[in-house]
């Protein structure tokens, strides 16, 4: 088993290291240069070419990824070019937004998703299953950003319970401008779990140990508490670990629509800016949540399931 | 023969689940996009606006006879922009799937037939590309690339091709040892023949139920990233886009986004219930 861990972390390690490289050279495509990009337009060229030196974007490409590594190593990952200000920083601001939307999004997207997956696997083949399989279906196709502005103005304008967009500054107004960004997000993300969580429950409900306990008189909705959900609980941890980049994605998204002050808008706003250094610390700041989601997913199936931590 | 008995029994279980609700999401999926493709086609000849043409005088307009779903925040005609992003959409998206699907076949098979070196190089890079944050991998691209409809081709390409090669890899690894193909072999049938006549046609019922759902995932992928303003570039019409531009008015012009919207969830539900019918698969 610490032959398994060990191999994981190795791996993320060498995945990470991709990441970053990928982010580097990316960057390196990017067209104009920094110092011009700090200036501006009109700055003289041997003070673009000073900064340019002082940065050290003049050396090599192989001694810059180098040192570029070597900052990140040590939590530096520059200045932001529209603002001047440490990277930092302007993530750390962000962060929060972020946060409180993931946390929120993931839980009720699983209470969602558990839900309606019981309901269907409990009522297989009725009209009950029927429409919660359709659900699933069609609302994987609904567009994140137009649920969301259809609960701005379905719900949010007509009762003013929730505010239309940002993110306030008491922890009041946070939990009031979090409900309808959360509820998008998990209308998002909830179809595909629902989907493997029915498959995998119908699978438990129909093998031995289940009918050996139905025969023993457990009650139908015991059986399926006790002894169905538990197992299907590993199939769906990996997919919410899976689902992580696309939970991401869509709080990008979210956070657009619902102008919350997140890391998401700050990368769109940091693309249009085209602001590398902003676009480079975000998209490693992701690129880690996700890793660390499969790293989670893993930890728990293990804890879940003995079986898992003999592989 | 084991396959085939399998295959035999797994058929009787997809028969069980044709009911007749699931038979009726089929036809309901097919008159969409069937509806969707003719707009895509024959929908910008017969528009009774131009799409582009923007009348300053009359913005924000309610529909009315004139203008069915009224004018945009430029005084266009939104009906008319709603139809030309039909095809603008419909098309990529459908584009976006085909590419990676003709990538991943192509690379799959060949990896399964020939083996060896071959297999070991396309599934190193599967791995590679499904243990990395794909969404956040078309982000970068888009970040450097610059927006627009080719970076997301090249994109959506170079993330989607996996699924196709991993599932034609599984299928030719299965059959390419059959009696059949030994026989065309000693008949001294080439390799690029044997892969497209004979080993091909054993994963096309599944590739198409993959391609037929990517061309929605694509589609909604192309929209949001239109909505966000890094994929389809104005003038050029587009759903993403176009409801973007009605953010800011959606409290009195609720139908500027609406529209839009619907589009996308029809059409790509439609898809979703095509793809559903195809699939073998009983859950």
């Amino acid at each position: 088993m610490l032959l398994g861990v060990v191999r994981r972390l190795a791996s993320v390690v060498i995945l990470l290291f991709g990441v970053l490289a990928v982010v580097f050279i990316l960057g390196q495509r990017a067209p104009g240069n920094p110092g011009r990009q700090l200036l501006g337009l009109n700055a003289p060229q041997d003070a673009v070419d000073a900064l340019n030196h002082k940065l050290g974007v003049d050396r090599s490409l192989w001694t810059q990824f180098w040192s570029y590594i070597g900052n990140i190593l040590h939590g530096d990952l520059g200045r932001s070019y529209s603002s001047s200000e440490p990277v930092n920083g302007l993530i750390w601001d962000r962060f929060d937004a972020t946060a409180w939307l993931l946390v929120a999004g993931l839980a009720l997207s699983l209470i969602l998703s558990i839900t309606l997956a019981t309901l269907a696997a409990r009522y297989r083949g009725t009209w009950i299953d029927t429409t919660i399989r359709l659900f699933t279906v069609t609302s994987i196709a609904v567009p994140t950003f137009w649920s969301g502005l259809l609960l701005v103005l379905l719900v949010a304008l007509p009762t003013g319970w929730f505010p239309v967009g940002g993110f306030g500054t008491t922890t009041a107004d946070h939990f009031r401008s979090i409900v309808l960004p959360a509820v998008t997000l998990a209308i998002a993300t909830a179809p595909i779990q629902v989907r493997v969580l029915r498959a995998n429950l119908l699978e438990s409900l129909g093998s031995g140990y289940v009918e050996a306990a139905a025969s023993r008189g457990v009650p139908r909705r015991r059986l399926l508490t006790r002894h169905a959900l538990p197992n299907a609980a590993v199939p769906a941890i990996a997919v919410v670990s899976i689902q992580a980049g696309y939970l991401l994605f869509g709080a990008v998204i979210v956070e657009n629509t619902f102008r919350l002050p997140g890391l998401g808008s700050g990368l769109v706003t940091a693309i249009t800016q085209r602001d590398y250094p902003m676009i480079n610390g975000i998209t490693l700041l992701f690129a880690v949540l996700v890793i660390s989601f499969s790293l989670i997913g893993d930890a728990l199936s293990a804890i879940v399931d003995p079986r898992v931590r003999v592989s | 023969m084991s396959d085939m008995t399998a295959n035999l029994s797994t058929g009787e279980v997809v028969a069980s689940t044709r009911t007749p609700a699931s038979r009726l999401g089929y036809r309901i999926g097919l008159a969409i996009v069937g509806v969707a493709v003719v707009l895509a086609v024959v929908g910008p000849f017969v528009v009774a606006h131009d799409p582009y043409q923007q009348e300053l005088m009359n913005r924000l307009a309610p529909p009315s006879g004139e203008h069915w779903l009224g004018t945009d925040a430029l005084g266009r005609d939104v009906f008319s922009r709603l139809v030309v992003a039909t095809r603008v959409d419909l098309g990529v998206g459908i584009l976006g799937a085909l590419l990676p699907f003709l990538l991943g076949t192509i690379l799959g098979c060949v990896a399964a037939y020939f083996g060896s070196i071959w297999d070991v190089i396309v599934m190193r890079l599967t791995d590679l590309v499904l243990a990395f944050p794909v969404y956040i991998l078309i982000i970068t691209l888009i970040a450097v690339g610059g927006s627009g409809i080719k970076t997301l081709l090249i994109a959506f390409t170079g993330v989607g091709w996996v699924g196709y090669a991993r599932l034609v890899r599984s299928v030719v690894l299965r059959v390419k040892n059959e009696d059949y193909i030994s026989a065309a072999r000693l008949g001294g049938v080439s390799h690029g023949r044997i892969m497209v006549r004979h080993l091909l046609p054993n994963v096309i019922r599944s590739s198409l139920t993959l391609l037929v759902t990517d061309v929605m995932f694509v589609l909604l992928g192309l929209a949001s990233f239109s909505y966000l303003g890094l994929g389809i570039q104005p003038p050029t019409p587009d759903w993403g886009a176009m409801i973007a531009d009605a953010q800011p008015y959606m409290q009195q012009q609720w139908w500027l986004i609406a529209a839009p919207g619907a589009m996308v969830a029809l059409v790509g539900s439609g898809l979703m219930l095509i793809g559903e019918r195809l699939d073998d698969r009983t859950y």
